[in-house]
């Protein structure tokens, strides 16, 4: 018996072939774990907040590092366990080639040593092994130096898109998106699959009112049941604070771009995954495993999001705005689309592709697809995203629970 | 003796003049530190969006305590523009409270490129308003000191000797753990004092001085240039020294925080992400 999904189409295998024409060749730094980078980072990682500034002051001075700078609490995080599965799945995607961890005293050194037992290039300095902050600064900056000059003499090899994992997000969404940016995303996603690739579907409270139509198109009865009790799960973490979500979300900034309610936000959000099978369902950045089409439960922070897909192994995002947003990952190019030209022009600086010629007719969802595939393989093999050439480094991570 | 400080027109007085570029969200954050440059400060942040309820009013409540601050000259507010933390909201708490405020959004100033060159021109303005303030004498009672730690060996000797001179130490209820340095100055401290457990390096604050005090003499001799003096003498000796450095540093000797450059600002959050 065949499904059919809240839209009516058919469940089951994307519809769409990948088009002949484009070049859809990908390349990159193939790992010891057989991943491919499409970048090849020096990341300076504070293994816990005191010892960002020191990290953020070595990749400065060193060209081709970069530092994320963020409030962790080492060992003594109460969601230890969901803190240092982000910070280690950070710093061992593919697209970084090494990493300099920065802490404050020996006993941050777990870190490294884990990056290491990973199969990651890792060196350690301590702040208080150079009287602090500035001696870790000037004692650490040749090392990094040394580090970075020699990931920038690697060389790309050949890649293919099944080497891939895509990272779909949106932010500050307007009512086109579920029209224009987010289906020519979800065609891209599909056409990335069929070719052995690998998305992510993301930001959970984004998809409440959607867990029906994604279980249905689970590969197993299994899966369903992850899909709906994540979705469902956030809701009621979220009503048990006291805040009804269905009433908060959409945003202020979607409310004015007209979207109505959750539900109407939500199933435009979930055409950014195609209509392909749902392979799996992953925690926040847990790494995905085979080829498929995942479920990653986020919170629907931009930030947080981007982080928690590019720890689960994602080395390119595509991230669609109706309202425009210039953020990007420190690690990972973020290929931003607009849902309309008018946004496209008034924000080309931070925009990458506009899908607006949906809405006049000068292209259809299809060609808008192919045309997202073939840039996202471009960026693959190199070409930088605007956040990438803005220098947008944004970094967050993502608690559950608080005092 | 009395203390040196910048008089603001609602009467309170700052240790420091600083113009402060506050993005009312994550996503504007980049666009505020480059603006900010070297000459303003820019609080970088990873909050705004996203949250919800009680969450989002008391990140919107710690941003505008932060801006109104008098250790701040001026305030550009850069939003995104589709944010939970609304910059306009922002700029406009801001100014109800006193604060000379400009407002710039990212979406609304056609992008990142436009909304720094903008902003730069607002923040050259502020910067010129700033530097015609000047230091005048004010009295002891003006002072306003944040402890970050009340399990601090030295607080009840702090408290005692800044009560003495007719200050205030602002600092966490007892048993509630610590506050946050942004909290410290929302509620009106202009020099902050942290106190680090052992094996833990001190951070700076945005717009305030931050006195640092190791654990002990080994954890000051360990990172002699992030802390200011060691916790290790008796508590009486310690707070007589850690009132006479924040006496210098609110009057303008730098401490060790700012001679390091460390500005961070960290917001305690009370729920989940959205």
């Amino acid at each position: 018996m065949s499904r059919t999904d809240a839209s009516g189409t058919e469940a089951g295998s994307p519809a769409a072939v990948a088009p002949v024409g484009d070049d859809l060749t990908v390349t990159g730094y193939r790992r010891g774990d057989g991943r491919l980078g499409v970048r090849n980072h020096l990341l300076v990682l504070p293994a816990r907040g005191s010892a960002s500034l020191a990290a953020a002051r070595i990749a400065e001075m060193v060209p081709g590092a970069v530092a994320v700078a963020h409030d962790g609490k080492g060992v003594a995080e109460p969601e230890e366990e969901r803190i240092s599965r982000t910070l280690l799945g950070f710093a061992t995607n593919p697209n970084v080639g090494a990493v300099l961890v920065v802490g404050v005293s020996a006993g941050d050194a777990w870190l490294a040593d884990a990056l290491r037992s990973a199969g990651q290039r890792a060196a350690f300095v301590a702040l208080a092994e150079h009287r602090g902050t500035l001696g870790a600064i000037a004692a650490s900056t040749p090392l990094a130096e040394g580090l970075a000059k020699e990931l920038a003499g690697e060389g790309r090899s050949a890649g293919e898109l099944a080497d891939v994992v895509l990272g779909l997000e949106c932010g500050g969404s307007d009512a086109l998106s579920g029209i224009t940016a987010n289906p020519g995303l979800g065609v891209a996603s599909d056409l990335l699959l069929s070719c052995g690739g690998t998305s992510i579907l993301a930001e959970t409270p984004e998809l409440i009112g959607a867990e029906e139509a994604l279980a249905r198109r689970a590969i197993s009865p299994e899966v369903a049941a992850r899909v709906r009790g994540v979705i469902l799960g956030f809701e009621s973490a979220i009503r048990g604070l006291g805040v009804d979500v269905r009433g908060a979300q959409p945003s202020p900034g979607n409310q004015a771009g007209g979207l109505t309610t959750i539900e109407e936000k939500a199933l435009g959000s979930a055409k950014k995954g195609g209509r392909a099978p749902v392979t799996g369902v992953v925690d926040f950045a847990e790494l995905v495993g085979t080829p498929g089409l995942y479920v990653m439960d986020t919170p629907g922070h931009d930030i947080e999001q981007m982080v928690g897909m590019v720890a689960g192994g994602a080395q390119v995002v595509a991230f669609t705005t109706g309202r425009g947003t210039p953020t990007g990952s420190p690690i990972a190019p973020c290929l931003k689309i607009s849902t309309s030209t008018d946004l496209y022009e008034r924000l080309a600086g931070d925009i990458d592709l506009d899908a607006g010629g949906v809405l006049t007719g000068a292209e259809s969802l299809d060609e808008l697809g192919a045309r997202i595939l073939a840039t996202i393989a471009e960026v693959c093999r190199g070409r930088l995203t605007a956040s990438e050439r803005q220098g947008n480094r944004e970094f967050a991570l993502s608690r559950t629970r608080y005092a | 003796m009395s203390l040196r400080g910048f008089v603001r027109p609602d009467g309170t007085t700052g240790a420091r003049n600083v113009v402060l570029v506050l993005p009312s969200v994550v996503c504007s954050s980049h666009v505020a530190e480059q603006i900010a440059g070297h000459e303003a400060v820019a609080i970088g942040h990873p909050h705004g969006c996203g949250q919800v309820g009680a969450d989002a009013a008391h990140a919107a409540e710690v941003f505008a305590g932060v801006a109104a601050h008098p250790n701040v000259a001026g305030v550009l507010v850069v939003g995104l523009g589709c944010e939970t933390v609304q910059g306009a909201d922002l700029a406009a708490e801001i100014g109800a409270r006193g604060q000379r405020v400009e407002l710039l959004t990212v979406q609304g100033s056609g992008g990142s490129r436009t909304t720094v060159e903008c902003g730069r021109e607002v923040v050259t303005m502020l910067l010129a308003k700033a530097a015609a303030h000047r230091r005048s004498d004010v009295a002891d009672a003006e002072l306003v000191v944040g402890l970050d730690d009340p399990a601090a060996p030295f607080a009840h000797a702090l408290r005692r000797l800044t009560a003495g001179i007719g200050g205030r130490l602002v600092e966490p209820e007892e048993g509630s753990g610590t506050l946050t340095h942004a909290e410290l100055a929302a509620r009106g401290a202009q020099v902050l004092v942290s106190w680090c457990p052992a094996g833990e390096a001190p951070r700076g604050f945005a717009v305030c001085p931050v006195v640092a005090v190791a654990a002990d003499d080994d954890e000051l001799a360990a990172m002699p240039d992030d802390f200011d003096l060691s916790g290790g003498a008796s508590p009486d000796v310690v707070a007589g020294e850690v009132l006479d450095l924040v006496r210098s540093v609110f009057c303008g000797e730098q401490s060790a925080s700012e001679r390091r450059g460390a500005r961070e600002f960290e917001l305690r959050r009370l729920t989940r992400s959205m």
